[in-house]
């Protein structure tokens, strides 16, 4: 890593602690065909309560960097560098159990296609509640509600019953309990009739509100991180829209932070405040939303937004020339320089640094200099 | 940056090959990670090898030679017979050793051609089941289903019950009832095929229907088949062994896997080895073929690739 | 009533496929040998021949022979068995419940081994567990069943004998001696099916002995399933495993264990149930090999001796039976697949 990356590392430290902090990851497939270097230095943060855009082509590295975070990587895949930081610790470093813990409290994926991600042998009530049970304490509370409600007397909270242990309820109210904190979590995402949704399999319903199960099953657990990889892909534009005002409306209720995945720049200009640009398994450009938009540095990003259709211009489609690399023999030095217009004989040797080049806007090219901070 | 990467190495450019031969180069390495193929091929080669060759080193008229003085109930298990029988000898006095290797191109010979008429009636009939349809191609998956009904060795039983006993008619019997299976596999083949676009472009332009069907659609629907004729064999040889066994077919003095599994039943308290030995070869076959059928459906299988 | 509707279908298959599978041995039978023989004894005169001729109308044209065959057949008359010296029907009933006994031992083993076998193959897919049950069920498979058979004989019946070991019984489904000498010996036949007879009149000494008896043939029989069970159990987990919604499941935190019991197994049992509802159906067709090598008084058995006996009606009555048995079992499967994957609606 280069010197000025290093300088800039240390001043986002000095910062408050992000909720998730990505430092230099970078991760290989080894397949059949060779080695596959996926990711190549991802550096990339996610402050309390922001919602991050992490937006590329597809292939370019969104979905393994996801499923780092959650501990989810195949067997064929290896970490060979970096750190991924929630909060202080380093996921990469913790045990398998500690991760399957992290999943059930800390971090939520939502995923692209909801029809092969349900299970379709199971009700959504059974893939629900076995979300909500996992947390510990909460069904009792409810089941305690549910006898305040229904009139019938509490059971001693303190001292145990008449064996000394503490109070267990019934199968029966358990499963009352479960339903109503169940329903709850389906109306919240704005289901309607979650009754009946409860009882029912992934196939007899839509996708849009297969999407919202999904979404459910994740807050159930209120994590600390929310990430949704893809999730309006599979969906027609007024089921999008609806999803997208959705977590709108979880972020204010919630104040989780959110790492949104998706090649759509419509859906990050809808709900992100900052974005990250990938490209071939590292992030080249990172700014806040406005800015991205109205000043994009890096050539591949200036690309990415000539790119999109404009209602009102009748010019061509401006597409980016030659096509993603093989990320088996990929480009020496900057990836991007085989497609880029601005590239010169250093693009090729070395890879660019990632740098602060204005306020809150990082970029990794050779074209822009590390901005000066006061000495 | 990575250790040890070198950031100026070029890409070594891919050679450029048909994705046929890619496919199968494939193809090859995922079947040599697989041990266990890899000694069903052994052992499929060696006993092939075996059923060949071996006949040359055996005196031709072995299953005649009998020898009571060897066979008599009070030689059987006597450990005195010596090298010149390595395996032993039959309840007749022959050597076992030279009867396992004639009955070994027997049963190979008879199971491979069985499957090897299956094979062709069935894929003849498939073809054309799938691609002239119709009322003709229904015809034809009616009668397959009817064979299909039953398991083979009940429908071997049935037919070898009202053939006269003899080899011939237990080939016979067991190639009518193992070629729907194929039909089955490749009429389905052929309905995929038929569909995909270079199918209609090529009729477009006016190749003849049989040209398309042999030189085309029938080399894209071979894998499945390949499996399930290896596979085939294996359960053939079951299925003769058990037939000949019980008595259908064969007169006792015919050297074969299971006609001399039953021989030894009679001494089976005496002298175990007459059951085991030629079991064991029995097990062999059928474990190779089986084996190497496996292995071939996990490589072929799409689902199962990285 | 749509499911009405489907059954009503199947079974007029049924009855299409029956009609095949008869009338490809009955033709055969007819033209290649000459049903006469069934009816002839030495002492049969040529008036008598006539009259055999006559009686069992053998002058008609072949394809009305067959039609009254055919029609016979569903109204309970199969011919006469001059091995049993019992109408075929009657033969047959009698020893099909024992045939059934034998089934259903040899089904519940198959599924308390190879089940879980399969499951653990498929779960520790490439570890050392999994490659000791694939060769272990593909050597299961690869076994001719009349060896095994013969060869359990041997070591748990002869060897054990020779060595002092309690036995294993070798033959038949009970001891008939036993069975003359003890004061309540196997009656009353309530279902016929000798462990069950025993079992619900409370004869602890013929229950005892029968169970001995079922052993060594249900293993057998069990050992080749099993092969296939577990085969079948283990690619259909390795599918499971591999599908998205588990990989949704491991990201709720969900414990391996839950993910594996809940969420996979649920799906990967569905095509194991119904490959032993198969394997159940066929073994009701007797598994004729090993009824043989055992002496089980099966149906088997007796097809077996009828084949070698060339008795064709014997033969003709077993696989008509055993025809019906197994389209009846593919259609109850069917039916119980659709049950259980709320996916597919008939």
């Amino acid at each position: 890593m280069g010197q000025a990356t290093e300088e800039v590392l240390s001043k986002k430290d000095n910062q408050a602690r992000p909720v998730l902090d990505i430092k230099g990851l970078m991760v290989d497939f080894t397949t059949y065909a060779g080695v596959v270097k996926a990711l190549d230095g991802v550096i990339l943060d996610v402050k309390k309560g922001e919602a991050l855009g992490l937006v590329g082509e597809s292939g370019c590295g969104k979905s393994v960097t996801a499923a780092t975070i959650e501990g989810l990587l195949p067997d064929n895949a290896h970490v060979v560098g970096g750190e991924v930081l929630l909060g202080e610790d380093d996921l990469l470093k913790k045990s398998k159990s500690d991760m399957r813990k992290i999943r059930v409290n800390d971090v939520a994926i939502v995923f692209q296609d909801p029809m092969t991600f349900l299970n379709p042998v199971l009700t959504i009530g059974t893939q629900l509640t076995e979300v909500i049970d996992m947390e510990e304490g909460i069904v009792d509370k409810e089941a305690l509600k549910v006898l305040e409600e229904e009139g019938k007397p509490k059971p001693p909270t303190t001292g145990g019953n008449a064996s000394g242990k503490p109070w267990k309820p019934t199968r029966s109210l358990r499963k009352k309990a479960l339903r109503r904190l169940a329903t709850q979590a389906l109306s919240k995402v704005g289901l309607p009739d979650p009754d009946r949704i409860f009882d029912e399999y992934p196939h007899e319903l839509s996708g849009g509100m297969r999407q919202r199960c999904m979404i459910a099953m994740a807050i159930a657990r209120n994590p600390v991180l929310f990430i949704a990889d893809e999730i309006t892909t599979a969906l027609d534009v007024t089921m999008q829209a609806q999803i997208l005002d959705l977590l709108r409306a979880l972020r204010r209720d919630f104040e989780s932070s959110i790492l949104i995945i998706t090649h759509d720049l419509g859906v990050v200009a809808s709900i992100c405040d900052k974005v990250s640009v990938m490209y071939a398994g590292s992030v080249v450009e990172t700014a806040d939303i406005r800015e991205i938009f109205a000043n994009p540095l890096h050539p591949y990003t200036q690309g990415l937004l000539k790119a999109v259709p404009k209602v009102m211009g009748e010019k061509e489609l401006d597409s980016i020339p030659g096509s993603v690399p093989d990320l088996i023999y990929p480009p020496a030095g900057c990836r991007f320089h085989p497609r880029c217009q601005y590239a010169w004989d250093l693009c090729a040797k070395e890879k660019p640094p990632h740098i602060e080049t204005a306020p809150r806007h990082w970029v990794e090219c050779h074209l822009y200099k590390e901005m000066k901070t006061s000495g | 940056m990575r250790k040890g990467m070198d950031e100026t190495m070029p890409a070594p450019p891919p050679k450029r090959v048909s994705p046929m031969v890619a496919e199968v180069r494939y193809a090859l390495h995922l079947l040599t990670l697989n041990k266990l193929v890899l000694a069903g091929i052994g052992l499929a080669v060696g006993l092939t090898l075996l059923a060949i060759i071996g006949p040359f080193f055996v005196p031709a008229n072995t299953p005649n030679a009998i020898n009571f003085q060897l066979g008599s109930q009070s030689e059987l298990g006597n450990p005195n017979i010596g090298w010149a029988h390595p395996l032993g000898v039959d309840t007749y006095g022959r050597d076992t050793l030279s009867l396992i290797i004639l009955a070994l191109g027997l049963d190979m010979g008879a199971a491979g051609l069985v499957v090897g008429i299956g094979l062709v009636v069935g894929v003849l009939l498939g073809v054309t089941a799938g691609y002239i349809g119709g009322k003709i191609g229904e015809a034809i998956m009616r009668i397959t289903d009817i064979f299909l009904a039953l398991p083979l060795f009940i429908w071997a039983l049935a037919i070898a019950a009202v053939l006269t006993r003899s080899l011939n008619s237990l080939i016979i019997a067991l190639a009518t009832v193992s070629w729907p299976g194929y039909t089955r596999i490749i009429r389905g083949q052929v309905l995929v095929e038929k569909g995909k676009p270079y199918v209609e472009g090529l009729q477009a332009v006016g190749v003849a229907r049989w040209r398309i069907m042999l030189r085309h659609v029938v080399p894209n629907s071979i894998f499945p088949l390949l499996v399930q004729a290896t596979l085939d064999i294996g359960g053939v040889i079951l299925t003769l062994a058990a037939l000949t066994f019980l008595g259908v077919g064969l007169t006792p003095l015919v050297p074969e896997l299971g006609q001399m599994v039953s021989n030894g039943t009679t001494y089976i308290q005496i002298d175990p080895a007459l059951i085991t030995i030629p079991g064991l070869f029995i097990v062999a076959i059928s474990l190779s073929f089986n084996l190497v059928g496996d292995g071939l459906r996990d490589v072929l299988d799409p689902r199962l690739r990285r | 009533m749509r499911l009405y509707e489907y059954i009503v279908r199947r079974m007029i298959l049924l009855i299409f496929v029956l009609a095949g599978v008869t009338l490809v041995v009955f033709y055969l039978s007819h033209v290649i040998s000459n049903p006469l023989y069934l009816y002839l004894t030495p002492k049969t005169t040529q008036a008598g021949i006539q009259a055999l001729i006559e009686k069992y109308g053998l002058n008609q044209p072949l394809p009305v022979q067959y039609f009254k065959y055919f029609i016979g057949l569903f109204t309970g008359d199969w011919g006469y068995s001059k091995l049993a010296t019992q109408p075929v029907f009657t033969a047959i009933a009698q020893r099909f419940p024992n045939t059934v006994e034998l089934a259903i031992a040899a089904v519940i083993l198959t599924i308390a081994v190879g089940i879980p076998l399969g499951i653990v193959s498929g779960v520790m897919n490439g570890k050392w567990a999994d490659h000791a049950s694939r060769i272990f069920a593909i050597v299961g498979v690869s076994l001719p069943v009349f060896w095994l058979g013969l060869l359990l004989k041997i070591l748990f019946y002869y060897d054990f004998n020779v060595w002092g070991l309690p036995n294993l019984p070798s033959s038949g489904a009970y001891d008939t001696i036993l069975a003359l000498s003890h004061p309540a010996g196997l009656s009353p036949t309530i279902t016929g099916v000798p462990l069950l007879d025993t079992l619900v009149t409370g004869n602890w000494v013929m229950f005892s002995d029968s169970f001995a008896h079922l052993i060594l043939p249900a293993v057998t029989l069990a050992f080749i399933s099993i092969g296939n069970i577990t085969r079948i159990m283990r690619s259909s987990m390795l599918e499971v495993l591999r599908q998205d919604y588990i990989t949704l499941a491991r990201s709720k935190g969900l414990t391996e264990r839950i993910v594996i019991y809940r969420h996979a197994l649920r799906n990967a049992m569905v095509p194991t149930l119904t490959v032993s509802g198969l394997i159940f159906a066929g073994l009701l067709g007797g598994a004729p090999i090993t009824e043989f090598i055992f002496q089980w008084p099966g149906i088997g058995q007796l097809s077996i001796n009828g084949l070698l006996s060339n008795d064709l009606s014997l033969v003709l009555g077993y696989v008509f039976l055993t025809t019906i048995i197994i389209v009846v079992a593919n259609l109850a499967v069917d039916i119980l697949y659709a049950y259980m994957d709320p996916r597919v609606r008939i």
